[in-house]
Parts: structure tokens; sequence; C-alpha cells
């Protein structure tokens, strides 16, 4: 069910309804869940056997761990936790990949081995809610947090709908502690939350799908040679697809939530607005960030084991960080890349002026280069094969022999806007937040904007586009 | 990734603006509904229909629906010559029942009929179009990958609660109301429409040319939008030259392999009682050259017909749709359309 979708709608103007009826905490939440596990089979009904398993095993691999003092049975409760959901996460999103990678290794030893083909299908979301369960059973163990008494509220966390299956991912900390007591919005709250959807929708249906969507997907899947121009257009049309497709899914998450009563943490923070790459790690996909961060990079020695060690656990972090976006190695070597910058950066800026001490020039010198290399990489996101990947990689340096236009002036007249509006709306919103620029905004423009925003969303409607990060 | 502590220790407690939002919500809902009832008496006035949206999940949906048609339904396969070169009212006045049309933009009618032959039990009659560059498309194509894909996964899909429920909320929303069809109001529609760019010189692009399809509910195509002005016409051939030399980088499919699959097919449709017979649409322009180069008919049509022993309709086979002109090379417009109807409805009454 797409938040883009009209039977969503219905489907949320019921929940809604059945979550403000004057029935108690208990059944609220248990409706919740219902709700959740119906919002998750709406799409493939057998795939709510998977977060049945999760929820099971990680609240009793948390509760074995929590009662047992040996640290090699903490261990072992662990190990089947993070076997389990690893597992599942293996087998549906790698298996392919890893088989035909096998197939392609073995052959030139003369072993002819053909990958069976079980046409596995993958899970919508599993690679979020797989990081955000495993995140419980992690803290159990390195004893941040005590199991959860109820189970209703574990079940509860790992499903919850809003952000089940595209995040943000969110820790137990931020979201079971929300359960505990009765949560309903104010109209106001409400009406924040409904806001907050609109524009979502807005980007997601409209800036991602219509207008930058198809020129990206055109060029980079057509695989022809393309003029330098066309090349960078799509490009940069890309690079505004994919922020607008998972920043409005994301916003469109955090407004469903704050309808129901409910805070989910940002997701983006003007990310194109980032000063250096380790800047933009903190705004780009902040929730996925901070788990790499939390639950991999400072396991591995984080910062602490000398300067080796750091470059090292960056490029590790980057690597599996990649690997998560998507199961073709093409995702492994977008996230070596960024290992690649983190570590330049961490060379020779490390010892930088802190970037409000820097003037507007160098601020936006650096802000428009840190785009400019974000960008380039995305271009491993974009194409379909290494066969285009390549051919795009060599339009963008003109080291092509017959290139043709493959964007239409028309769409270029779009783009471009679209495109620039982005960077200076992320500019300006770098160190603003945008609960306190609408609070500015004169009531009668407020009014002006979302009606046009509506406006435009239904009319532009028709499409039928799934959000991209439902495929990680 | 360079802190040591973790930022989310905290409860996130998200916070509103303290503006009368429930107010300014209100009012932003009532003046859109008013906006687009007001689009709507407009569309209305100037005679547009209410158009449904031609996508994977209206045509996935559209083929669920064949399970509970009476078996001896006529179903058509094809990609959109079909579409557009079928017109249901004339079938149905020729053989006094109406047809299920089974098209869909791009597709290769092939896996269609596998379909047809291994998961249903029907025993109408079936008219498969032989398109040349579609029917017999690699299948590393994505556009033609993805007819493939749809019927691989149709028994998943059968169950997708969120697949089925489009077919619910199109036929509530989009059948009804004109306002609803992307391509009439959408303001980036009105600027594709209205700043007319030429095209640049060897342009290569098939997305977003201004044009309108009115398509219905029983998957028929009935018209594009105005194909006399010059401007459509360039953009509509820049998008299927696009889609043409797309397809050369490609080796067609194994036709001896794709001969011998419809064999079987035929011969499954055929053990039950039902009927295959192939067609040809009428092409012009270009598409006639492309396809007389790349898919002749003495080897992507006469065989087919030969080792099936199924009966063909080939438009040049036939005095009245010969001479049938599709304005964009391709597809019929409705007059033609029932001309090429009626011969195609009294070939197939012959046969009965």
């Amino acid at each position: 069910m797409l938040f883009n979708s009209v039977i969503f709608i219905l489907f949320f103007l019921i929940v809604v309804a059945v979550h403000y009826l004057p029935i108690n905490w208990k059944l609220k939440k248990l409706h919740l869940l219902l709700a959740s596990y119906f919002f998750y089979a709406a799409w493939n009904p057998p795939f709510v056997i998977l977060l049945w398993i999760s929820t099971c095993v990680d609240w009793f691999a948390a509760r074995g761990m929590n009662r047992v003092r040996s640290k090699l049975k903490r261990k072992l409760f662990l190990f089947i936790s993070l076997t389990a959901n690893l597992g599942m996460l293996s087998w549906f999103k790698y298996g392919t990949l890893f088989m035909e990678t096998f197939a392609s290794l073995v052959e030139p030893l003369g072993w002819v081995w053909v990958a069976p083909e079980f046409n596995i299908t993958l899970p919508v979301g599993i690679s979020f809610y797989t990081f955000q369960t495993l995140s419980y059973t992690i803290d159990i163990f390195l004893k941040r947090s005590e199991p959860e008494e109820s189970f209703l509220d574990f079940a509860l966390f790992v499903t919850f709908f809003p952000q089940l299956v595209a995040g943000p991912i969110v820790r137990p900390n931020q979201l079971i502690p929300q359960f505990k007591s009765p949560k309903r919005a104010t109209a106001n709250q409400f009406s924040w939350g409904v806001m907050l959807f609109i524009w979502g929708l807005f980007q997601k249906s409209v800036l991602a799908d219509t207008i930058l969507g198809p020129v990206a997907g055109h060029a980079f899947g057509l695989a022809e040679e393309m003029l330098v121009f066309d090349a960078w257009l799509a490009t940069f049309a890309f690079s505004g697809q994919i922020f607008f497709d998972f920043a409005g899914y994301s916003l469109c998450a955090i407004g469903i939530a704050y309808c129901l009563g409910f805070s989910l943490p940002d997701n983006f923070k003007s990310p194109y607005a980032a000063i250096g790459f380790s800047d933009f790690w903190r705004r780009w996909h902040v929730s996925l960030s901070e788990w790499l961060r939390d639950y991999l990079y400072i396991p591995l020695g984080g910062n602490r084991k000398g300067n080796k060690r750091t470059k090292i656990n960056l490029m590790l972090t980057m690597l599996l960080g990649g690997l998560w976006h998507g199961a073709a190695w093409r995702f492994l070597i977008w996230g070596a890349v960024h290992g690649f910058y983190l570590l330049l950066e961490r060379t020779f800026f490390q010892r930088s002026k802190s970037h409000s001490e820097l003037g507007f020039l160098p601020r936006l010198l650096g802000t428009l280069l840190t785009y400019l290399a974000i960008s380039i990489t995305w271009v491993f996101f974009a194409t379909p094969t290494w066969e285009s990947c390549g051919i795009a990689f060599r339009s963008l340096i003109g080291w092509t022999d017959s290139p043709i236009p493959v964007i239409k002036t028309i769409e270029i007249t779009m783009i471009l806007p679209v495109i620039l509006a982005m960077l200076i709306g992320h500019w300006y919103m770098r160190d603003r937040k945008l609960v306190t620029v609408v609070q500015q905004l004169p009531n009668w423009i407020l009014g002006i904007l979302l009606f046009t925003i509506l406006t435009v969303v239904v009319l532009t409607g028709g499409s039928d586009s799934a959000f991209i990060y439902f495929q990680f | 990734m360079h802190s040591s502590t973790s930022s989310s220790d905290l409860i996130f407690c998200r916070q509103s603006p303290a503006k009368p939002l429930g107010k300014i919500l209100f009012c932003a809902m009532g003046t859109l509904l008013l906006t687009l009832a007001v689009l709507e008496i407009h569309a209305r006035k100037n005679g547009i229909l209410p158009t449904r949206d031609m996508n994977m999940s209206f045509w996935q949906n559209h083929r669920f629906k064949l399970d509970s048609q009476p078996r001896d339904t006529t179903v058509i396969f094809g990609a959109s010559r079909l579409t557009f070169g079928l017109d249901h009212d004339t079938w149905e006045q020729m053989t006094g029942a109406r047809p299920y049309n089974l098209g869909l933009h791009g597709a290769s009618s092939l896996p269609m009929l596998h379909d047809y032959a291994t998961n249903t039990d029907m025993n109408g009659i079936v008219i498969c179009a032989i398109s040349g560059g579609f029917t017999f498309a690699n299948e590393q194509i994505p556009f033609s990958d993805r007819i493939a894909k749809a019927i691989r996964d149709i028994n998943k899909n059968r169950y997708s609660f969120a697949l089925r429920s489009e077919d619910f909320t199109g036929r509530a929303l989009q059948a009804r109301f004109a306002v609803l069809n992307p391509y009439l109001y959408s303001p980036t529609e009105f600027l594709r429409e209205h700043l007319r760019f030429p095209t640049r010189t060897d342009e290569r692009a098939w997305f977003h040319i201004p044009f309108t399809v009115h398509h219905t509910e029983e998957n028929q195509d009935i018209y594009i939008n105005d194909l006399t002005d010059p401007y459509y016409l360039d953009q509509w051939d820049t998008m299927h030259q696009t889609v043409l030399t797309y397809m050369e980088r490609f080796e067609p499919r194994d036709l001896n392999d794709a001969i011998e699959q419809v064999i079987e097919d035929v011969n499954a449709i055929e053990s039950r009682g039902g009927e295959v017979i192939f067609v040809r649409c009428p092409v012009t322009r270009f598409f006639r050259q492309w396809e007389a180069e790349h898919f002749p008919r003495e080897e992507y049509w006469d065989p087919i017909i030969s080792r099936t022993g199924c009966r063909g309709f080939h438009y040049l086979d036939n005095e009245v749709t010969k001479s049938l002109q599709p304005p964009d090379g391709s597809h019929l417009m409705p007059d033609e359309a029932k001309l090429f109807t009626r011969e195609l409805a009294r070939f197939v009454r012959t046969v009965d």
C-alpha cells in the first residue's frame, strides 16, 4: 500500500477514526498493531510471517540474554538473533547475487555451476525492520537497555506502519516509551501532521515521479552516449529524484505518525547543503547513518584505535552501508567511493575551521563541491547495469564517439529550476527547522501554498511508482 | 560518523507551529474541492470523458478479471495497435459479444498467449497480434520484461490487496471524474503543452510527450490527441524512433524457440475447444519500412501461420485494411479502427 495511493488514504482515515474512539489504550495499541500487519500484508500476505519471526526471535532472545549471567550464553542469544534476522535478509536480498557471483567466480576454474532460479521476491522494507529490531537485541546485549516488559509494545515497535517499510529506522528508546501512555494529537498537531504528509506527497508524486524521475530513468536506462550537458543534467535530476523520493516518504511517515500522536525523528536535514562528506552523512538518511555509526563503526573501534584503524573502520562501515542499499556490486562501489571521500576529508580537512567560522564564499564553494561529488556517486544508483554505468561516466567527461541529446528541451526547462530551487532551499534551511520557518509565514501565504501544493498533487496523480527506497 | 556518542538517547518530541493550522487546512481543502468541481464542469462542457490511467496495475487487475469471464469469451492479446485498433462496440455489433482486450502498450503477445494456455481453462477465440518488433523483442529490454514479469508473478500478485484495491479506487474515481485524467489539468503537462520547443537534432527521448490518450475501463484506447498538429506528430515520431533504435541494439528472441512455444500453446488451447487467430495490424510510414527490414513477413508471419495451422489476418491481404493509414504510422484512429474491426470480425465469423 503506497502512501501515494487512494487506498492508503482510506486505510489511514479508518485507522485514525478507530484510534480516536473512546476505548482503552491497550485496545488502541492492539488496533495499531493489527493495522500495521494489514498494511504490510497488503503487498504480499505471506511475508507477514517474516515480521512475526523477527518479532518473536528478538523478543525471546532479549529476554534470554537478560536472564543468563554467562557471557557465552549471552553471546549465544545474540547469535540466534543475528542469524535469524541477517539470515532472512541475506536470503531474500542477497541470495541471487551471492549465487550468481559464486557461479561466475568458479567458472574460470572449469567448474560450470548454474545458479538455481528461485525467483526470490524481496519483502518490502526488510532492510529497515531488520536493522530496527536488531538494534533492540544489540542494545540489550551491550546492557544499554533492559528488555521490554510488554510484548504488545515490542511487537508494535517492530511493526509500526508509518515507518515500517522505508524508515526512519527508529531505536527502541525513541519509540517504545511513546507506547507507554495514551497518545493523541491535538487539532493543531493533527493538522500539522496532515500538512507534513501533503508536503511529502508533493515531493514524491510531483517532483520525483513526474518531473525528475522520468528524465533520469530514460537517460540512464537508454545506455547511449549522451551529450556532456545531458549527462550532467540527468545526474542532477537523479540527485533530486532520490532525495525527493526518500525525503518525501520520510516526511509522509513523520506526518502520519504525528497525526496519531507519535513523534518520529527527522531523517533528512537539507543534505545538499552539506559542507563536506561527514556533514553530508549527518544530514542524509540520518537514522541509517546513526545506526551504522552506533552498531558498526563504534563497535569496530570507531576512532579510538589509531588513525589507520579508524580509516579501515570508516571504509568497512561505508562498504556495508553501500551493500545495505542493494544487492548489486555497484552499491558496494558506491559505498567505497563514499568511504574514500570520508578518508580524504579526514586526511586533509580534519583540522580545518568549523563550518560556522567559514566565510560566505568558502561555505558556498564547499557546499557546491560536496553536492557535485555526491551527485557523481548517484550514477552507480541510477544506472541499471555496469555497461550503462560506464557509458554514463564516459558521457560525463565527454569521452564519447557520437553523443546524442536524450533530454527534451521542455524537460530541461523544468528540471533546471527544480534543481536550483532544491539547492537554494537546502542552503536556506541548512540551520533552520521547517516548523520555525512555517511559524514565521503569514497565515494567508501558508494557506495559498498549501492549496497550490494540494491541487498540483491531485491533478498530477496517476502514478503507480513505488518509492525507490522500498527496494533497499 | 565521527562522533562516539549516540544522539538517539533522548525521546524526540516534535513541535508544531503555533498557528490556526486546522482552519488553514480546512480552507485549503475546501478551495481544492471547489477548484476540482469547476475543472470537472469545464472538462465535461468540452466533451472530455473520464479516462483510466494505463499502467501495469491496471493491466494486472484486468488480467485477474479474465478468470471470471465466461469460458468462451473472445480474448485479445497484443500491444497498443490492438488497444487502439479494435473498436469494442463494432466488434459487439458484428459478433454479438464484447471482446476482452488484454493488449498492453509496448508488450509482446507471446507471454500473454502462454499465460492463457497454461493458467486458464478458457476455450473461446483468441485474437493474438503479431507486431514484429514487440512480439519478438528480447526479454532484456525493460518494456518487454515488464509483461513477462507481471505474468510470472501473477499468482503472487493475485493476493496483493494493494494491487487489487487500485482497481477499486480507479473505478470509483478515475473512471468517474474527467478532472483526474493526469494529462488534462496537470500543471507539468500544461507546461509541456504550451512551451513548444523544437526537437533537438538526433534527439532520442520517449518520455512525456504531450498527448492525451482516452483509455476506457475496458482497456480500449479510443484516440490520441490531435495528430494533425505537426508539433504533436513530431514529438510522437521522436518517441517511436527512439524505441525502434533502442530495440535494434538487442537480438530478437530466437524465432524457432518462439514458434515452438506458440505451437505448444496453440495445441493446449485447441485441445479444450478454443481457437487462436493471429492478426497483423496496419502500419505505414517508417514503421512499415522498419518492420520489413527487421521482421519481414516471410520470416516472422508466414512460418507462424503455416507451422501452427492457425488462421491469420494480415492487413495487407484484405482489400479494405491494406489501404488504412494510421496517422502516426502505427495506431489507428477511431474511424479507421471501426473499419479494421469490421473486417477482422468478418474474417473471424467465417471461421465460425
